[in-house]
């Protein structure tokens, strides 16, 4: 093609050009989104109940409050990034969420580890039923601010959409881990690792393709 | 002094983006012509002599029409278009690696027998010269279903013939491809 009709085409561009909304910035995003994940877990907590010790296992054993702190590090960081990645131009941004995504997810699988080779046989074994509930209201915490992002991303311009999908899914997941967390009333480090670590990993592989449909639909309405 | 006039593009740049995004077609236009030599460094730059530049220009301008909304005036234009642009050259990479595995396939179909040499990569002169050679029917169905990729449905419907007749075009089309191109000297 020539540059003939480049020029061509920028006259057509600007003949055909409609006043359009720019998106919100980043930050009323991530909010907002944060915002859902916290309404999801109020909501979900006070139906399913809060594990009274909570605040005593986050006090007292150290290693459990930084698997905790981890995962809200990987959750936050990753909204991050997922939001970022619909966004042209902010690459840096997507680069250091990501990377803090994996540091707060290193933290948390670390001391995860180091918990369940000093401790490997719990007082109370967590039956591996209580792993798929865990997995589950992580799942199911993530599912809402994870539509927040899909809504977002198909307004944006998400380049990579299966990118978006699996950050959001494993983002949103990580903190629907930590309201699991904030139900579980098991002190076994098996359980820990297996259902509140690893709930990142699983919720990527369960819910970013649901996602990615509907990042599909929403883009084209 | 280069990082006065750096600035001043910018805020320029900002501001006829900002006013299109208000629906000012005089100011989007300015800006667009204005990119134009920015965009086409950006492309030439990643794909240096290829011919496709002028194609994958186009694209970008495209999709800074199509993403417009997803700047924000709080920050600057050239990092927004330069991802635009490295974007629309993935795309193209993308696509051309797609193309080159298809035109090998009719390459293929068309060398095929044991006399004719393995298909090389990309469509040569040769298979061009020979596709011209072919009625506008065989063509067309070999063009739909080995370089465009359509399913023989799909193509049947875009041709509006039946599936059976499309497929037949297409098998006489590959053994017409073979004729010329066995009595082709290489």
């Amino acid at each position: 093609m020539s540059e003939q009709q480049t020029k061509e085409l920028i006259r057509e561009l600007s003949a055909e050009l409609a006043p359009v909304r720019p998106i919100p910035p980043m930050r009323v995003v991530l909010v907002s989104v944060i915002g859902l994940w916290l309404l999801v877990a109020v909501v979900g907590l006070a139906i399913l109940g809060r594990n009274p010790g909570l605040l005593d296992e986050l006090l007292n054993w150290r290693g459990i409050g930084a698997v905790f702190f981890g995962l809200g590090v990987a959750g936050v960081s990753g909204l991050v990034a997922a939001i970022g990645l619909s966004i042209p131009g902010r690459e840096n941004v997507v680069r250091a969420g990501l990377a803090a995504a994996l540091a707060g997810m290193a933290l948390s699988a670390g001391v995860g580890t180091a918990l369940l080779m000093r401790s490997p046989v719990a007082a109370v074994p967590a039956p591996w039923t209580s792993d798929l509930t865990c997995l589950g209201i992580a799942c199911a915490v993530a599912l809402l601010p994870a539509l927040g992002i899909v809504w977002f991303a198909g307004r944006a311009a998400p380049f990579r959409p299966l990118t978006v999908t699996l950050a959001a899914a494993a983002a949103t997941t990580a903190l629907g881990a930590m309201v699991a967390q904030a139900h579980c009333p098991f002190l076994d480090m098996r359980h820990l690792l297996v259902a509140h670590v690893f709930a990142p990993g699983v919720g990527a592989l369960v819910l970013s393709v649901p996602l990615l449909i509907a990042l599909r639909r929403v883009g084209r309405g | 002094m280069d990082r006065e006039r750096e600035q001043d593009r910018a805020a320029r740049w900002r501001d006829w983006m900002v006013a299109a995004q208000h629906g000012d077609s005089e100011a989007y236009q300015r800006l667009l012509v204005e990119l134009l030599p920015f965009v086409r460094g950006l492309v030439r730059g990643r794909l240096g002599a290829d011919p496709a530049v002028e194609d994958v220009v186009q694209e970008v301008l495209i999709s800074i029409h199509t993403a417009r909304h997803t700047f924000r005036p709080e920050r600057t234009l050239a990092p927004w278009v330069r991802t635009i642009a490295r974007n629309a050259v993935i795309d193209h990479a993308r696509r051309r690696g797609r193309q080159l595995a298809r035109y090998s396939e009719v390459e293929a179909e068309a060398l095929e027998g044991p006399a004719l040499e393995l298909p090389q990569p990309g469509l040569s002169p040769r298979i061009s010269r020979a596709l011209e050679e072919l009625p506008h029917g065989q063509r067309q169905a070999v063009v739909l279903l080995k370089l465009e990729g359509l399913s023989v449905a799909e193509a049947a419907a875009r041709v509006g013939v039946t599936p059976g007749a499309l497929k037949l075009r297409a098998h006489r089309g590959y053994r017409a491809l073979r004729d010329l191109l066995g009595r082709e000297p290489r």
